[in-house]
């Protein structure tokens, strides 16, 4: 037997012919071609090589994919801590005075955009008075000239 | 047995190459007897050391310790697919077919003659045998595998693996028996 165990199942006429099965695996093993070994580590080792640099890289990178996570990690306690320490309040304590502030902004700017348009629109006004006035004044003038028949 | 796999796993050369020539010829015998084909065989060798050298480094050879059975898991598997492929089945026969198919199989020619009569009839009784029965023995006898590695690799009991080695033996040796010339009695050469 090829292997160092035993059947116990097996009768002294199936150990004989264990014994010969054991004499066929020898003579086909001996059949190998001599250089059968060689040639298969020479053709096989490029791929064992390449995947055992695979792996390494993959190793690096796994490990430098766990630095930047321990580096991340860390960063936040240390901020998380400094905060603590320096009993620096959250942003929602000043939010009512910057909100004051930003109505009193806008306020100003509305009132400022309302007199720029009536100033405008008091101009526009004006202007459309002036021009109303002076074309009366014409027709008045041309009037009594026809009427008093005076002549140029 | 470790010391050389983790080397190998770590691109050394002649770790490689030890391991190689350690189980190359036990994959061959394998697979020639299954196949029959000395170059199929040969193919199918190569391709099991390459599957064998991209999954090692890669972690997946989990199963410390038991380095043949994965191996031998390997080369079933591949063995398998080829025989799918090829269509070909060592299908139980008639024991009353078996010595002209003996006459028919291909290498039972000139490598038959070589091996002796004896191995060569049990050779051809080994073809005639259930794919089931001829693993078992293949397995044993052409890997050399130990019942318990067996009982791993095809994730059976040990009890049942060798209660069907023993039954695939029984089987052998009846074929084996069917096929025997019966002898002249000596009172009849006179």
């Amino acid at each position: 037997m090829n292997a160092p165990d035993q059947n116990p199942f097996l009768t002294p006429r199936d150990r004989v012919l264990a014994e010969r099965l054991d004499a066929l695996s020898q003579q086909e093993r001996a059949e190998a071609p001599d250089t059968l070994a060689a040639r298969v580590a020479e053709r096989t080792f490029p791929l064992l090589q390449q995947a055992s640099r695979r792996e390494a890289l993959g190793l690096r990178h796994r490990g430098l994919k766990l630095a930047a996570a321990l580096a991340a990690g860390l960063a936040l306690i240390v901020g998380t801590a400094w905060m603590v320490m320096h009993r620096v309040r959250p942003p929602a304590s000043i939010v009512p005075g910057t909100l004051a502030a930003l109505e009193d902004d806008i306020e100003l700017l509305l009132s400022l955009q309302s007199m720029g348009q009536d100033s405008t629109g008091e101009q526009i006004d004006a202007l459309f008075a002036d021009a109303a006035a002076v074309s009366e004044a014409l027709e008045a003038d041309s009037l009594d000239l026809v009427l008093n028949g005076d002549s140029l | 047995m470790d010391a050389l796999l983790a080397a190998a796993r770590r691109g050394d050369e002649h770790a490689w190459r030890v391991i190689v020539e350690r189980y190359a010829r036990r994959v061959y015998a394998l697979a020639r007897s299954r196949c029959r084909r000395p170059d199929l065989a040969e193919e199918i060798t190569q391709s099991v050391f390459a599957t064998i050298a991209a999954k090692l480094p890669a972690g997946q050879y989990t199963e410390q310790g038991r380095f043949e059975s994965w191996l031998f898991r390997i080369v079933i598997n591949r063995i398998r697919d080829e025989m799918r492929r090829a269509r070909v089945r060592a299908d139980a026969v008639d024991p009353a077919m078996l010595s002209a198919r003996q006459a028919q199989t291909p290498e039972s020619t000139a490598n038959d003659l070589d091996l002796g009569s004896e191995l060569a009839r049990l050779r051809a009784a080994l073809e005639a045998l259930s794919e089931s029965d001829r693993e078992v023995i293949e397995l044993r006898h052409h890997a050399g595998l130990t019942f318990r590695q067996m009982a791993d690799l095809l994730n059976e009991p040990l009890g049942t693996l060798l209660a069907r080695h023993h039954r695939a033996l029984k089987k052998l040796r009846q074929l084996m028996e069917a096929t025997e010339r019966p002898r002249e009695p000596d009172h009849e050469r006179t």
